[in-house]
């Protein structure tokens, strides 16, 4: 059983029964792109598309079972996300499944690898096949990650001759990285052929990507918000807490953002994080304090690159490069670098000017305990 | 109650970190597995060399490589993957892509692999099981996962695609032999390409934590039978509590091994359940009991046989 924001419980039935985002008024929302009576939070209209989606949608590439991306349906969801390389194309498969009946109802965004425009445009007939359908809503291309390939000939002419074709209704770019710069760019592009950006925006978020979010919508694109649960890392220090909902309040309290694609594996999680459709988009005490004690309780993981520890250890140490040797050593296991880099730090900003000091003068302004990641890098870098 | 108790994927999540902080442990020990030492250097085959460095991704940084496909991994004890790129005679584009992925368990490797097969797939006589499409070879061996894409067209393609698979299969540890727990869903008219490992929520299912699904073809029809691995769970009791909250009517077949449930579950169709020691078994898709009734007995008795 749900509960409601007063408390109360309801099975998935009366959900949709008093709820104007069932099955039915997705039915007359995405098609007729109405949204009527939707509760506050359930729809937006993402950008110049003029597409009114969910502001909960589908990652669906964790999902494999069709009837479980249908549950969505019956939950709000209107829009659906997947790609012609997840698994090795099966996932447009299972959603080819589910949309069975239903493609007027829903909006389907899929994207393919920058490749010569010719193979592109092999790609997205095999998607177009395997969707079940002659077109998509949104087309984009996937994980773009500098203003280059933004303004590929390739990926432009592609997009352009798709669009023309009538492949699809939209284009855009997917990027998780440097996304402060692909945005620009695609503003930047001289025809205005962009329409959406998908973007990694959650509440670890930097300021930066905020703001670049902003003048995304100002240019009039939509804007897909991914990895928005920022990893969702269990931490024993939560308890019997989940996240979730706060997390996905999070992002869509920025109005900026259209529509969150959070994934989805089973009914649980589409009832919890679709009942975020059901709740004012606005962070309540309670949600600032999950999402407090869950950013602190991963803190300690993450080193977000943002620079603004440089020059705060009085003794010198460079603890951007020093994170950074972590990260080769502990994310990408690759010890071999992770020495190289290290060993490239002038002898004044290594660890060995570390004084150990019991609690590290050095700030990280998102938390990273660094007096603990320093004391482990001295370990590896300095003691092993 | 607005927030529920942590989800699945969370303990996941968790559970790569964990991983990644023991490897890191590993690694300052010089005791990492050598994932990258399974991609043949310098080369394979008649021309094909190492074009690139090899490059390693951990959990928390396999999402720079592979996008939001990383967290499909995940569920299936991923730790590490090692990528290079092979080019024929110095042309780049001519090239093979090798990744390696470094799974759980062998179970684990055969679940991200069945996650891409599908029926019919073209198989390719390398490791313990592999399969090629024209474009990508996929195969798995011991905790290992090897995914193979070249850049040419099919026609040319497999030749390169199956001597690289053949170099890496040769220096995968472990033996041919596939997860023992294959056995448990051997039933008559299995199609063995739909079999899938699924690592978490089998059937959509949160309560259904892990398990086996495959179609299975008898009189005409096509339903999917499951194994649940309950991890001591009351698996059923849960699914049965989850029947009667969507007002499903439930009732009891009486099959060989004992009582089964039968109902129309509210996603697909008539099914027929049964618990049997560490495990649920069953038959869903069926138009009635007793059309899963064969094969659910045939399951139960597969799992008798199978202590875990």
């Amino acid at each position: 059983m749900r509960r409601n924001r007063n408390g109360g419980s309801m099975d998935r039935r009366t959900f949709m029964k008093l709820s104007a985002v069932g099955a039915a008024g997705i039915m007359a929302s995405a098609g007729a792109e109405t949204g009527a009576a939707a509760p506050p939070s359930a729809r937006r209209v993402l950008g110049r598309t003029g597409l009114n989606v969910s502001t909960i949608g589908i990652g669906t590439f964790r999902t494999t079972e069709p009837a479980v991306i249908r549950v969505a349906f019956d939950y709000g969801v209107n829009y659906l996300d997947t790609a012609r390389n997840y698994h090795n194309g099966r996932n447009e498969e299972y959603v080819g499944e589910a949309i069975k009946g239903m493609r007027d109802k829903v909006y389907i965004a899929t994207k393919v690898v920058l490749d010569t425009k010719d193979k592109m445009m092999a790609e997205v007939e095999t998607s177009l096949a395997k969707l079940g359908t002659d077109y998509v809503d949104v087309l984009m291309l996937h994980h773009i990650d500098s203003p280059d390939q933004v303004m590929s000939e390739d990926g432009r002419g592609f997009l352009a001759e798709a669009r023309k074709q009538g492949k699809t209704r939209f284009v855009g770019i997917s990027t998780h990285k440097n996304e402060v710069e692909v945005i620009d760019a695609m503003l930047a592009e001289p025809e205005k052929l962009f329409d959406v950006v998908t973007v990694v925006y959650n509440f670890k978020s930097v300021e930066p990507i905020t703001d670049a979010i902003a003048r995304a919508v100002e240019g009039g694109l939509g804007v897909v918000a991914m990895k928005t649960q920022a990893g969702g890392y269990e931490t024993k220090e939560l308890g019997d807490i989940s996240p979730h909902q706060a997390a996905l309040k999070w992002v869509i309290q920025n109005p900026n953002v259209h529509t969150a694609i959070p994934s989805m594996v089973n009914l649980d999680q589409i009832k919890e994080d679709t009942a975020v459709m059901q709740m004012e988009p606005k962070l309540s005490k309670r949600d600032r304090e999950v999402l407090e004690r869950y950013a602190a309780a991963i803190a300690p993981y993450y080193c977000l690159r943002c620079g603004r520890c440089e020059g705060t250890c009085p003794e010198g140490v460079d603890i951007q490069t020093v994170n950074r040797c972590m990260m080769y050593m502990e994310g990408y296991r690759d010890p071999g670098n992770a020495r190289a880099a290290y060993a490239e730090l002038a002898p004044e900003a290594s660890l060995a000017q570390c004084r150990q000091c019991g609690v590290c003068k050095a700030q990280c302004a998102n938390g990273l305990v660094l007096s603990e990641r320093l004391a482990r890098a001295r370990h590896i870098f300095e003691q092993a | 109650m607005m927030m529920t108790s942590l989800s699945k994927r969370l303990r996941i999540a968790v559970r790569a970190l964990a991983w990644g902080f023991l490897l890191a442990g590993c690694a300052s020990n010089g005791a990492l597995r050598d994932v990258a030492g399974v991609l043949p250097s310098p080369g394979f085959g008649d021309g094909w060399a190492m074009d690139d460095t090899i490059r390693e991704y951990g959990p928390d940084t396999v999402f720079d490589y592979i996008d939001g496909e990383a967290e499909l991994y995940f569920p299936y004890g991923f730790e590490t993957l090692a990528t290079t790129t092979y080019v024929h005679d110095g042309n780049a584009d001519d090239a093979v892509t090798a990744d390696v992925y470094a799974m759980g368990s062998v179970l684990d490797a055969f679940g991200i692999y069945s996650n891409y097969r599908y029926s019919g797939a073209d198989h390719v006589d390398v490791a313990t099981e592999g399969f090629c499409d024209g474009y990508q070879l996929m195969l798995y061996q011991d905790r290992y996962f090897v995914r193979l894409s070249a850049s040419g067209k099919p026609e040319t393609n497999r030749a390169p695609l199956e001597a690289c698979a053949k170099a890496v299969a040769a220096r995968l540890p472990g033996d041919a032999t596939p997860p023992a727990e294959l056995a448990l869903i051997g039933v008559k008219g299995l199609d063995p390409d739909s079999v899938r490992y699924v690592g978490e929520s089998l059937l959509g299912y949160k309560f259904f934590p892990r398990g086996l699904i495959g179609e299975v073809a008898r009189d005409g029809a096509t339903v999917r039978a499951f194994v649940v691995f309950t991890d001591g769970a009351d698996c059923l009791g849960q699914y049965l509590a989850y029947l009667k909250e969507e007002g499903v009517a439930t009732s009891l077949i009486t099959l060989a091994p004992g009582d089964a449930v039968a109902a129309k579950d509210p996603l697909y169709k008539g099914v027929l359940v049964i618990e049997k020691g560490a495990y649920v078994a069953g038959v869903i898709g069926i138009e009635d009991p007793s059309q899963g009734a064969d094969s659910l007995e045939e399951l139960v008795a597969r799992l008798g046989s199978q202590a875990r």
